[in-house]
């Protein structure tokens, strides 16, 4: 073995307690890589695996642009194909269900099947039972079993007007919820799906599976002309690639979260083993003196950094990837596909503990370099150089300010979003991390005496005892500091996309929801007492050129939401930023004119006159813009509806326009939301529910409640991410642990001479205690600029991508719970150590100086 | 006055247990400069930790001024240290953080008094001591002998009855050594106290004006020392040694 790595191990395996905690703190940010990729990557197989429950082995799909029921003659001509081996039809509708045994009533979406083909092209994985063989039979999804209280051989109503219809239960099906929203889903045979709906011969979608050697695009374009208008043929691959964008996008937010998980630990493995190596100066000096070169010691630092982060990596990476195994077992309703290996995230864990690890020891092993024999053997304390502290101030400020300037003075929006991930963010982390050592001075001047006085420490103890070694207790501060931080952003932000984005949507009064809605469903609504006027609105995605979004990374879609303009003026309010009501529902009533949502304006500065180009199926079509508004929601009760199908698209804003454009351009007629205007005198709940119960109906609900669930999910969502944010902070305290042991052992003698001379246990403790206290003040101050300053990056941001118009507002109980979390962190990872410290006698304390 | 009497001391690690004093007897009567002498491992220190109360034997009693330390706890035993004796060890006895005229008050500080009077009492020790001039120098800013007459002035800052040194000049230059030597002795003469210094070193020994030989954890005899130099006391503590 080289005499390098021997003194290396050496070194590690002497000082075990401080090398397990360098260990833990490496092992811990694995484990955090490790466990949060894997559990993306098992949510990722559950979508993926109920996208191939709806796909199947499909390679080509027709279906209507609108998604509403189209004739099922359709099937008979895409078979006539030579191309294709299997054409499969499904229908899809409301079928509200009842159970009286338990009184429980669910609207549930209906998928009616070709028994003979179904289950050829998605076999369905069940739970219990079986599958459907015959009519009168129905299969559930778990989330619809359970609403129901549903078991096997429950026979449930179909609440509907007419000719009771009865099912028995047969099977629960297998099926995963996406985006954490379950819709209720049941399954029967297509004729009874036609029977309960009394509407015959007809499908919702036609997948197609080609023989072998096929080309689904090929095929597509040479049949696309044979599809009646409204109806679509398109490769099953488009509807997965939406997916995958997601799965990009969420990757490469994981290589940034994994980056700066582990620059930190960098830090802190900097920091113990530049103290491990400043109390073994006399050791380094003699290795010198008798022999050992400069680069053996360099090279046993690094040795020392590579071992920590291996072992980090060995412990951390299955902590987290079982971590994450427990967790999806758990969650085996949400996650029915099973647990996931996110390999990437491996590799990210392991290759940043072991690069985490040499990063951190690469500062000690120029230190070790520099030794020089005879300075070492001088036994003086050395104080810092102010040189140093200035040169940590400017070059922190610096970093802060790269990231700054990139946000506000750049203008295009790639060289922004992709000039804040690989400059901006490190630029800050790595300033703020500089920062930290003359903050430590600035805390130690202003409040060290209050501390040491509250503390009752003699004179300026505490305060000179920081000051010696500011490096050390400024980046275990900032180390701590980044957890808080990414609190603050993630909170900031939340907090104002619910309260600028969301609280300002205007609503409507209610809405239903369906797949097969027409004018006859909007006249039965029309009759329920209490309501006013009927919309029928069409929604359809397309995506506008360049608007939003990074070309190259993510490319999101706008929704068309289509509506009679003049009734849609009467009932909805619509915040004017640009244009006026009048001109604008004369030129919709004319057609090729759009009203476009605010965000179009804030992205492409897009106004009043300006042309809009829409693409759709590879067509462009051209609008103008009449108006600019602040958006009614339509959008967002789509996706909070529909949010499968909303998942895969990534839609983001709307343009408003007439139903006559998308019916005449798009060949789109269906009828996918009716908004409702209740009369302010009646009772919202009561129109609600007696529009669940028209036939075609999925769900309806009202705005206010609508509005309610998704600002508790995405609550729930901020409570999520707050929880890595505290991860963070338990990463770092092993690294104050780690100081803070590091610290005593150093200044052993230096505690038995303060107990000689006449202080008790407690005051010794004290002083130690002052120092965590200390660092905890410094990563509250840090910790807090840093994620403001985040905040107001991440809401440029938020601007140039998706015209969101957000305004900072700091959550200040989001804050001060962090900074009671942080502190808390800190000092109970101080407190073993100081704990140990008072109960040793002075002798012992004094004896560390022999030998 | 120090008197130890049957004193017991052994030290446990995870392999071995080390007996390092056996039986001490000792009685110091009254003020002056004394010795103890014995080659390394012979238990000197660990002797001079019981005496500066900083640790308890297993057997025996340690009997400091009057008081018996046995029956202290361990609070009472630190309050004792700081009124009653002052410690000046080898080397590292300053905290590194501190000026000169900082680690003087600190025992002071640390018992509460008010720090106009410490300054005070504390600028009027370094004087006395010729380290007046160092007073807002950190240790790394002294010289060793600087170092050690700082540490003095801390250990007689609330005039203790007992000064105990252990092996103060280890890390000096000789004529450094030399001048503690002389120095601790007009302290013992000037301040009516007892000091007591731990040394392996003949010259230092011969300084004291009584000598105590300690061999393998037990007192073997003394030494007095009067009239005779370093080759003197080196000479009788063969002697002692060969008929130990």
């Amino acid at each position: 073995m080289r005499p390098a790595w021997r003194l290396s191990i050496r070194n590690l395996s002497e000082r075990r307690s401080r090398t397990a905690l360098l260990v833990a703190t490496v092992a811990l940010s694995a484990a955090l890589i490790a466990a949060v990729t894997c559990a993306m990557a098992s949510a990722h197989k559950a979508i993926r695996r109920r996208i191939d429950a709806t796909v199947g082995a499909a390679d080509l799909r027709i279906a209507h642009v609108g998604k509403r029921p189209f004739d099922q003659q359709i099937l008979h001509v895409a078979e006539s194909w030579p191309e294709v081996a299997l054409a499969v039809g499904r229908g899809q509708d409301a079928i509200p269900l009842r159970n009286p045994r338990t009184g429980q009533e669910v609207p549930t979406i209906g998928y009616g099947l070709m028994l003979d083909r179904e289950f050829k092209l998605r076999p369905h994985s069940l739970r219990e039972g079986r599958t459907i063989e015959r009519e009168g039979e129905i299969a559930l999804d778990p989330h619809s079993a359970s609403q129901l209280e549903a078991q096997i051989g429950d026979r449930l109503e179909v609440v509907r007007f007419g000719t009771p219809v009865t099912l028995e239960v047969v099977g629960i099906v297998d099926q995963a919820a996406v985006g954490g929203i379950a819709r209720a889903e049941s399954f029967v045979t297509l004729e009874q799906l036609a029977e309960i709906q009394d509407v015959r011969g007809k499908l919702r979608e036609v997948d197609i599976v080609l023989k072998p050697g096929a080309d689904p695009q090929a095929v597509a374009e040479a049949h696309a002309a044979e599809m009646p208008r409204g109806l679509v043929l398109s490769p099953t691959a488009k509807i997965t690639s939406g997916l995958d964008k997601n799965l990009q996008g969420s990757q490469i937010g994981m290589v940034i979260a994994a980056t700066l998980s582990f620059l930190a630990a960098a830090f802190i493995i900097m920091t113990g083993l530049t103290t491990d190596m400043t109390e073994r100066q006399r050791e380094l000096a003699i290795l010198r003196c008798i022999g050992g070169t400069r680069a053996q010691l360099a090279e046993a630092q690094v040795v020392a950094g590579g071992v920590v982060g291996i072992l980090g990596a060995m412990v951390g990476v299955p902590l987290g990837v079982g971590g994450a195994w427990v967790l999806v077992s758990l969650l085996r309703d949400q996650l029915p596909a099973g647990f996931a290996v996110s390999w990437l995230g491996v590799a990210l864990a392991v290759g940043g503990a072991v690069l985490s690890g040499i990063i951190g020891a690469s500062w000690p092993a120029v230190r070790a370099m520099r030794t020089s024999p005879l300075e070492a053997m001088r036994v003086r304390a050395r104080h810092p150089r102010p040189r140093g502290i200035v040169l940590c101030l400017v070059f922190g400020l610096l970093g802060a300010a790269i990231h700054i300037a990139i946000i506000s003075l750049l203008r295009d929006r790639t060289l922004v979003f992709w000039g804040d991930i690989v400059v901006g963010v490190p630029s800050m982390f790595a300033g703020y991390f500089l920062l930290a050592v003359p903050a430590t001075l600035a805390v130690v001047a202003l409040v060290g005496p209050l501390i040491g006085r509250a503390l009752r420490l003699p004179g300026n103890l505490l305060g000179r005892t920081v000051l010696a070694t500011p490096y050390r207790h400024g980046f275990t501060a900032a180390a701590m500091m980044v957890g808080l931080a990414l609190l603050i952003a993630i909170w900031t932000n939340g907090r104002s996309v619910l309260r600028d984005w969301l609280q300002s949507l205007t609503f409507p009064d209610a809405f239903v929801y369906g797949r097969s809605m027409s004018e006859q469903t909007q006249e039965r609504i029309e009759q329920i007492p209490g309501v006013r006027g009927t919309v029928a609105i069409t929604l359809q995605s397309l995506a506008p050129e360049n608007v939003f979004g990074i070309p190259g990374l993510s490319r999101y879609q706008t929704t068309f939401i289509a509506f009679e303009p003049e009734p849609f003026f009467r009932m909805t309010t619509l915040k004017w930023e640009e244009g006026d009501p009048k001109t604008a529902l004369e030129k919709l009533q004319r057609g090729g004119a759009v009203l476009v949502a605010k965000e179009f304006k804030l992205t492409r500065g897009m106004g009043v006159g300006d042309t809009i180009d829409l693409e759709y199926q590879g067509q462009n079509y051209q609008f103008e813009i009449v108006g600019v508004v602040n958006s009614p929601g339509l959008d967002i009760v789509n996706k909070f509806f529909d949010i499968g199908e909303e998942y895969l698209q990534q839609a983001v804003s709307a343009v408003f326009g007439s139903r006559r454009d998308l019916i005449e351009k798009f060949g789109n007629d269906a009828v996918n939301l009716i908004q409702i205007d209740i009369d302010p005198a009646a009772d919202d709940e009561a129109v609600v529910k007696a529009a669940r119960r028209i036939p075609g109906v999925i769900t309806a609900g009202s705005g206010r409640e609508i509005k309610g669930e998704i600002t508790t999910f995405l609550g729930a969502t901020l409570l999520i991410f707050s929880v890595v944010a505290v991860g963070a902070m338990l990463v770092a305290c092993f690294g104050v642990a780690n100081l803070i042991v590091a610290g005593i052992q150093q200044r052993q003698f230096e505690f038995g001479v303060l107990r000689a001379i006449g202080a008790q246990r407690e005051t010794v403790a004290r002083l130690v205690l002052g120092e965590a206290i200390i660092i905890a003040i410094v990563a509250c101050l840090l910790g807090t600029i840093m994620g403001v300053q985040g905040s107001w990056a991440g809401q440029r941001q938020y601007q140039n991508l998706l015209g969101l118009d957000l305004t900072l507002k700091l959550p200040w109980g989001a804050i001060a719970a962090g900074w009671v979390i942080l502190a808390a962190i800190t000092l109970a990872a101080a407190w073993p150590a100081i704990w140990r410290l008072a109960q040793r006698e002075p002798r012992e304390l004094l004896g560390a100086m022999k030998g | 006055m120090i008197k130890c009497t049957d004193v017991h001391k052994t030290y446990r690690t995870d392999t071995r247990s080390v007996e390092a004093l056996r039986g001490v007897d000792l009685c110091v009567e009254g003020p002056g400069f004394y010795g103890i002498m014995g080659a390394s491992g012979s238990g000197k220190s660990t002797l001079l930790h019981l005496l500066g109360a900083l640790d308890k034997p297993d057997r025996g009693e340690v009997v400091i001024d009057g008081k018996s330390l046995s029956g202290l706890s361990e609070r009472e035993l630190t309050v004792f240290r700081q009124r009653h004796i002052g410690i000046v060890f080898q080397q590292f006895n300053l905290i590194p953080t501190l000026t000169a005229l900082e680690n003087v008050t600190l025992p002071g500080l640390l018992a509460g008094e008010s720090e106009g009077m410490l300054r005070a009492r504390a600028e009027e020790l370094l004087d006395r001591l010729g380290v007046l001039k160092r007073a807002s120098h950190r240790p790394d800013a002294l010289s060793g002998g600087e170092q050690q007459r700082v540490a003095i002035a801390r250990a007689l800052l609330f005039e203790p009855p007992v000064l105990l040194a252990d092996e103060p000049t280890g890390n000096l230059d000789s004529a450094s050594s030399e001048r503690l030597w002389t120095l601790l002795g007009e302290l013992a003469a000037s301040h009516e106290m007892t000091v007591l210094m731990v040394t392996h070193e003949p010259a230092a020994a011969a300084h004291c004006q009584k000598v105590f030989v300690l061999r393998d954890g037990r007192v073997t005899g003394h030494i007095a020392t009067e009239g005779l130099d370093a080759a003197g006391v080196a000479s009788q503590y063969q002697e002692l040694i060969r008929a130990a």
